[in-house]
């Protein structure tokens, strides 16, 4: 076999140096010339390229660009432009460059200013466009949610879902943003955001400690600024990931005016707080150049941040609300209650995973420069772990219970998705599968000990899906970042690549388990004292007669559904006569 | 209320363990403080606070 692949790569040897000696190669020279020969300028630099066997010492010194021999470049005539370009070979030209003195004509100052502004702008444009889609990720979580809930619920999870954009973009804008993000300068990918430049530290420990951002309330002053708003758009969306997680956690018992506080608290503080912490500049991002713990927290996309965040809220909510009445018997045994539309809940988690496109790739914050064009390795670490994470679940109950469960396996997909959310930007793809099945199996063995240990009734699962499998993710990085992430040469104010404990740095595990007990620790524990406020103040839980009715009507006004008798599983007669 | 109190306290105290990670030498020793204090966060939120919530639980009614 050997023997055979030598002479046939003897053979296709002999035939190159046969076609170029016959001259068959030589066009591709003569064309590149050619080409050199149209643009003064360029040509210079081609050259150079065309004879790579050159002795370095003997290539001519660079010449300057000057203004005159940008003069000299002629862009395409307005008579050959008129006849169309269907080839796209004349739109996009020396004409297209903005000049900032007509009178002076192309200087070299406006070429360099066109080139970082281009740079700026594919930056802003991707993470626009990224931010787009995490936005639509709301389309998705309305139909997961009301999909693993009851017909009778239908109205009341999809206006939770709907309604938390608005109230968390509004207590965001207010005074979220600026807490989060009001530190956070420079971020060179954005053209520098220097208008957020307040953030609150104390010394703590000998350290100064980052607390909160200073900077952007209400968007207004210095932060009316074109960068700062790309940023505002790309975080709100990321706020209101972790917001809508808990409508889930919570579903078919949550009065809607409790959730709207929830939701403000959240949005306001509770977030803002761990994601300055983190992304802001704070002083978890600090544990490595304060305290020689790896890179410091890191988190490129969020597990922590907002997945964790939304999972430790929920957690917290569905502790002080309870369950819902008939989940679980006298002697503490669960009763399965089944959503009412598998297919809305599996299209609702390939929307999840469409949009996760934006969540992971857009976090580079831009395309260009700084290590940006990792976004493909990234997109292609997110899907992946999001395939494995659906293995796993199914994996896990088709051996457990002898069917391939949908509705677990649409969160074995989630699961994935959100551990890889953290180590997207620093694994490779072998870590990154082994993330996201890990986190597949994780997730159906969190359900079953939050269902029937913790009797703690989570509706769609999302404590499992976003705060177990968040903080698995958070601690990934800890163990699978392969140091070859090299965004701008550092992370997090330290030099080099991220690298986790199988990489030779287990300083990093330290700091991503300092940034785990800091969500169970704090986290947690200011969602518990919000929701516990708003429990005492106007009560969390909906009457008992409301529940049993379904939400619909007593919350919300209106049936989800309101051409269909709904009828009770089980008893044979609708909701209305099972409620009396 | 007053198990619901010793909870936060416990879940707070786990991380106060896990930072104080920071003030010891040894990455070894560092990374058993943090998962000691993880641990002990995870204590007071699954071991304490969440069985004061199920003490009046609305299937035990």
């Amino acid at each position: 076999m050997l023997a055979t692949m030598n002479k046939l790569r003897r053979r296709i040897s002999f035939l190159i140096a046969a076609l170029w000696l016959c001259g068959w190669l030589v066009p591709t020279v003569v064309s590149a010339d050619d080409h050199a020969a149209a643009s003064a300028p360029v040509q210079y630099a081609q050259a150079q390229q065309a004879a790579p066997s050159a002795p370095a010492a003997t290539a001519p010194a660079p010449v300057p660009i000057t203004d005159a021999d940008l003069k000299a470049i002629a862009g395409p005539k307005t008579d050959d432009l008129a006849k169309g370009d269907p080839g796209g070979t004349l739109t996009g030209s020396v004409s297209d460059i903005v000049v900032s003195d007509p009178k002076k004509g192309l200087t070299v100052a406006d070429l360099v200013n066109m080139v970082g502004q281009n740079r700026i702008a594919i930056n802003l444009v991707w993470t626009l466009i990224t931010g787009y889609l995490v936005m639509f990720m709301q389309a998705g979580f309305a139909a997961v949610e009301t999909g693993l809930c009851r017909a009778k619920n239908a109205n009341h999870t999809m206006m939770m879902n709907f309604m938390v954009y608005s109230f968390g973009l509004f207590a965001y804008w207010v005074v979220g943003f600026a807490i989060q993000q009001g530190g956070c300068a420079p971020v060179a990918n954005l053209g520098g955001l220097n208008p957020l430049n307040g953030e609150f530290t104390a010394t703590i420990m000998g350290k100064p400690w980052g607390l909160f951002g200073t900077k952007g309330f209400f968007l207004s002053g210095s932060t009316y600024d074109v960068g700062v708003m790309v940023m505002f758009l790309f975080q709100m969306v990321f706020m209101d990931t972790a917001a809508t997680i808990v409508t889930g956690a919570a579903a078919e018992r949550w009065k809607f005016a409790a959730f709207a506080i929830s939701t403000f608290c959240l949005a306001a503080i509770t977030y803002p707080l761990f994601g300055n912490w983190a992304w802001g500049g704070g002083w978890l991002a600090n544990l490595g150049t304060n305290y020689h713990l790896g890179h410091g927290y890191c988190d490129f996309a969020g597990s922590g941040v907002v997945h964790a965040v939304g999972g430790m809220t929920a957690l917290a909510v569905a502790m002080i609300i309870g369950p819902r009445i008939g989940k679980y018997n006298r002697n503490g045994s669960p009763n399965p209650i089944p959503g009412h539309d598998i297919t809305m809940v599996l299209i609702g988690c390939f929307i999840l995973a469409f949009g996760w496109f934006g969540f992971n790739p857009g976090s580079t914050l831009g395309a260009s420069g700084a290590g940006s064009l990792r976004i493909g390795s990234i997109a292609v670490n997110t899907m992946l772990a999001g395939a494995t994470g659906s293995f796993g679940a199914i994996f896990y109950m088709w051996i457990r219970f002898g069917k391939p469960d949908a509705s677990m396996t649409g969160n074995g997909l989630l699961a994935g998705l959100v551990a890889i959310t953290a180590p997207s930007g620093f694994v490779n793809t072998v870590g990154a599968a082994i993330i996201g099945f890990t986190a597949g199996l994780l997730v159906c063995l969190s359900v079953e000990f939050f269902e029937r240990v913790m009797k703690i009734d989570d509706p769609v699962g999302a404590t499992s899906v976003h705060g177990t499998c968040g903080l698995w993710g958070v601690l990934s990085v800890g163990l699978f970042a392969d140091g070859t992430g090299t965004y701008a040469g550092s992370w997090n104010g330290v030099d080099g690549a991220v690298r986790g404990l199988f990489y030779g740095d287990p300083s990093q595990l330290v700091a991503q388990l300092i940034g785990c007990a800091t969500l169970v620790g704090i986290v947690f524990t200011l969602s518990y004292l919000f929701n516990l406020l708003v429990d005492v103040l106007i009560g969390q839980r909906v009457d008992a007669a409301s529940e049993l009715e379904g939400l619909d009507l007593p919350e919300m006004g209106a049936l989800g559904y309101p051409e269909f008798q709904l009828v009770t599983p089980g008893l044979g007669r609708s909701v209305e006569s099972a409620a009396e | 209320m007053a198990v619901k109190i010793v909870g936060l306290i416990v879940i707070v105290l786990g991380w106060l363990i896990a930072v104080s990670s920071t003030q010891v030498s040894g990455t070894g020793l560092q990374l058993f403080v943090a998962v000691l204090g993880l641990v002990v966060s995870a204590v007071g939120v699954i071991g304490i606070l969440n069985p004061a919530h199920l003490e009046h639980a609305i299937w035990k009614s």
